[in-house]
């Protein structure tokens, strides 16, 4: 219940207006606080109704493979520069975002996670992480603005942050690896 | 058995979603997704009443019939407006003698201000350091807010202060036929490119 409290309340207090332009202004609070805060927001719906539906859903997400690969296409659509930028321009795009990343992104990696088998979670962050550090060096090298609604200087501090949480994610699993899970 | 199905499937989808998202795995950008679409679907170059360097009022209904190339600008701008200027005086001089001699010139030069502070002192200054020459190159600027935002909005244009009291903006050359709809829109540094689309007109 508290659960499911937190997701309503992380979506509603993204989706006040003052909140979204708030996050919308920046490239960096948009793609990590905004759409971070969605995933979250789906990802905790998704644990509670996992929690009752599970056996249902199970035997169509065997290991959690077809469930993550719905979240992995969901995240390749709402990271092009394409989708952001309708976003903040078209209402339609604003509100499919407010649907889709919760709903396709956070909530089929609730279902699948405690599924997928230790190799699979290796696979999944070490190729997330080697992504956030290619789409960093990226942002930061391209010569062109690829949002028509942000400045080079915020696509060039996006890279930075995002090739951060890349590297951190990386030292991260490994300390997880090496330190916690060998603990147990 | 039922997984591989649901995994298949949403491959299925993922794909044909990420296609339908980059118009064909053409368009990572909504700026090139914008040019796609204008150079596809050739929308209607919207009517607007627009007020030229002299303080004269007109529609940009009244210029059908003619082939217009435009750009968007601010007058204080020092950066890529300045180059679309220049686009327009290179793409002016280097016309065939043929159409700029007839009594009614064919091709109408048209910089069209998105900025609202920018005044008819402020057109009539560019105007000057640009050397366009009223009637055959129209400064304009729009004088309704409304107006302004429906008319960017309706060619894809998206400007967003630069945080130095200037913008930042997707520049770039529109070229409207006769019949008043949107032939297709040129990167900024293509001048030679609408050259060749003018001049190649029978």
């Amino acid at each position: 219940m508290k659960r499911l409290a937190g997701a309503a309340a992380i979506w509603i207090i993204l989706a006040l207006p003052y909140n979204r332009s708030l996050l919308e202004a920046k490239l960096v609070t948009h793609q990590f606080l905004q759409l971070g805060g969605l995933a979250l927001a789906g990802y905790l719906l998704g644990s509670v109704l996992r929690q009752r539906c599970d056996s249902i859903v199970e035997p169509y997400n065997y290991r959690g493979v077809p469930g993550l690969l719905l979240t992995v296409f969901a995240l390749l659509i709402w990271l092009l520069p394409r989708s952001l930028d309708a976003s903040l321009l078209d209402s339609g795009w604003e509100i499919a975002k407010f649907v889709t990343v919760p709903l396709l992104i956070g909530l089929p990696l609730a279902f699948s996670w405690p599924h997928v088998t230790v190799i699979g979670r290796g696979f999944v962050m070490a190729n997330f992480a080697a992504m956030l550090v290619t789409m960093g060096v990226l942002y930061r090298v391209a010569p062109q603005r690829l949002c028509t609604n942000y400045l080079i200087e915020a696509q060039q501090s996006f890279g930075a942050y995002a090739m951060a949480a890349g590297v951190s994610l990386a030292i991260g699993c490994v300390y997880y690896v090496l330190a916690v899970s060998r603990a147990d | 058995m039922r997984s591989l199905v649901a995994g298949f499937l949403i491959v299925v989808i993922g794909v044909a979603g990420l296609a339908w998202v980059t118009d064909g795995f053409r368009a990572v950008l909504l700026e090139t997704a914008r040019r796609l679409s204008i150079n596809a679907e050739h929308p209607e170059f919207p009517h607007v009443l627009v007020e030229d360097q002299l303080g004269i009022r007109l529609s940009t209904a009244d210029l059908r019939g003619r082939t217009i190339v435009a750009t968007f600008m601010y007058s204080r701008c020092a950066t890529l407006c300045t180059v679309t200027g220049t686009d327009i005086a290179w793409l002016q001089h280097s016309m065939p003698a043929a159409s700029q001699s007839q009594s009614s010139p064919t091709v109408q030069w048209l910089s069209i201000s998105f900025d609202e502070r920018d005044d008819r002192a402020a057109l009539q200054d560019y105007a000057e350091r640009h050397r366009a020459r009223w009637p055959d190159w129209l400064v304009v600027r729009i004088p309704d807010a409304a107006d302004r935002r429906r008319f960017l909005r309706a060619l894809g244009v998206v400007a967003i202060p630069d945080g130095f009291g200037g913008f930042t903006h997707n520049a770039a050359l529109y070229l409207v036929g006769p019949d008043g709809r949107v032939r297709s829109v040129f990167d900024i540094d293509a001048a030679p490119a609408v050259l060749a689309a003018l001049t190649a007109k029978p």
